[in-house]
């Protein structure tokens, strides 16, 4: 029997370890494109795309945010209809353009992610992230990448470890790593 | 206000900034001056005013620590019948809908400049940038408003699936006229709420098509008074008028309509539009937010009416 299965703050989490809580974060704010099928959660990396908006992963020369605030965060969206089709609701602010944010790869933080492939990881492991719409078990995903060949997001810190919550989080510092032209 | 007086408070401003510990007095001196006076007051908090909310009274979840508000709806009930003799009425088991308003942040651009750069102005800059931060938030309030009005209303000529299969925005053909006008105020009425038109919302261009009536529309020496005077009325056929500049958001020879609030949904204010200053060494920033949030919990009470 499918039950209702509760959610936790801390499961999908972007948590800033360094670098961040400054007046001069280097943060961007679009709204995810339609594109992405699934409902993008806080920790996966997305690119802008040539509309301006966020889609999953990176590639070539595409910059990297890290996502603090989910697809599901009511200062995102809060929907109106249920999955009946019935009305519930029309938002107005939030509104329904689904503008979210996340820190731009290039400014120096350390972060920890909720959103990754579950691997062993050491210190100075280069990263990247897949791009994938429609597959919400990858897309935006961290994973092993190889210099040059895949666009590199981030450089892994101090690792994989379970943080104060009980969640596995992966410790990485974000950096802008294109593929080779 | 002189030029003079005007270069003497942005002194006063810097020497406040400059003075260690009076960074507060001058924050307020703009937050006062940003919570008085807007050069167009958003029309949001007119047709939906802002209902002050405290922590105590937000809904806390445990998928989030985001601030939430879970607002009761009037319900359905099924409607009473004649029955003959020894008949027992139907059971209805009582329940009834609910909405959430959630809430974001609104903030302006952050405005810097090394102090000593501001000695030469002699304009009121600090009051130009605040005022145009503030009318900035205020018409993204109204931006978001109107998106969500017309999202409800789906489309021109479009019946809206969840109000009774009504048409609520509707194009009406003659032009505008006190007939037309009447057409469109017939629009919120037809559909199952029977709500009533309290509030009109109405650009400034498309007012001046209104100025024209002569006075078999508009009656007695009104017509006349419009002629010389111009228009200044605030209630026009028993609803309220609001007249914004904003023709973006409000298309000209196009007017919305809004009942009562209490028919539409609700609209949060957590923190009002607050100015932050920060002074280090000899650089000056600003920038203003507030947090709100706003949900049309019934869409009844919205109408739009386009006139060709």
């Amino acid at each position: 029997m499918t039950s209702y299965a509760p959610d936790l703050m801390f499961e999908h989490m972007l948590t800033p370890l360094k670098g961040w809580v400054k007046s001069n974060q280097l943060d961007y704010s679009a709204p995810i494109s339609s594109n992405v099928t699934f409902a993008l959660p806080a920790g996966r990396v997305v690119h802008l795309n040539s509309s301006g908006e966020f889609e999953t992963g990176v590639s070539g020369a595409q910059m990297g945010i890290f996502l603090t605030s989910g697809a599901n965060s009511p200062a995102v969206a809060n929907p109106g209809t249920t999955s009946g089709g019935s009305f519930v609701h029309q938002a107005v602010m939030p509104g329904s353009t689904n503008i979210t944010a996340g820190l731009v790869a290039t400014g120096g933080y350390e972060l920890a992610t909720t959103e990754f492939v579950d691997a062993t990881y050491a210190p100075n492991a280069t990263l990247q992230a897949t791009v994938a719409n429609t597959t919400e078990s990858t897309g935006g995903k961290l994973t092993a990448g190889t210099r040059y060949t895949h666009a590199i997001c981030g450089v892994v810190s101090r690792g994989k470890y379970t943080n104060e919550h009980g969640v596995s989080v992966l410790a990485f510092w974000p950096v802008y790593l294109p593929t080779t032209p | 206000m002189s030029t003079q007086s005007v270069a003497m408070r942005n002194e006063a401003l810097f020497e406040q900034l400059r003075t260690p510990g009076m960074e507060k007095q001058a924050a307020d001196t703009v937050s006062d001056y940003t919570r008085t006076k807007m050069r167009e007051d958003g029309f949001l908090r007119k047709i939906m005013p802002p209902i002050t909310i405290t922590n105590s009274e937000l809904t806390r979840r445990i998928d989030t620590d985001e601030p939430w508000r879970v607002v009761d709806k009037e319900p359905g009930s099924p409607a009473s019948i004649s029955v003959p003799f020894m008949t027992l009425p139907v059971d209805t088991y009582i329940t009834g809908p609910r909405y959430g308003v959630s809430f974001c942040r609104i903030l302006s651009p952050r405005f810097a400049k090394d102090v000593d750069q501001l000695r030469t102005w002699e304009m009121d800059i600090r009051q130009i940038l605040s005022d145009n931060a503030i009318k900035d938030m205020l018409a993204e309030e109204d931006s978001k408003f109107i998106a969500a009005c017309n999202a409800a209303m789906l489309g021109a000529d479009t019946a809206v699936p969840y109000n009774g299969n009504v048409v609520q925005w509707e194009t009406i053909s003659g032009g505008i006229t006190r007939e037309t006008w009447a057409e469109a105020l017939k629009i919120m009425p037809r559909g199952p709420s029977s709500l009533e038109t309290q509030t009109i919302l109405i650009n400034s261009v498309t007012m001046k098509e209104v100025m024209k009536w002569g006075r078999d529309e508009l009656g007695g020496d009104w017509a006349q008074d419009i002629a010389k005077q111009g228009w200044s009325a605030t209630e026009f056929m028993g609803t309220t008028l609001i007249i914004t500049i904003k023709r973006g958001l409000v298309p000209d020879n196009t007017i919305f309509m809004f009942s009562e609030p209490k028919f539409m949904g609700k609209h949060f204010m957590l923190e009002d539009t607050v100015m932050y200053i920060k002074n280090e060494h000899f650089m000056i920033e600003f920038f203003a937010y507030q947090t709100s949030g706003c949900t049309l919990g019934h869409t009844g009470g919205i109408a739009r009416a386009d006139f060709e």
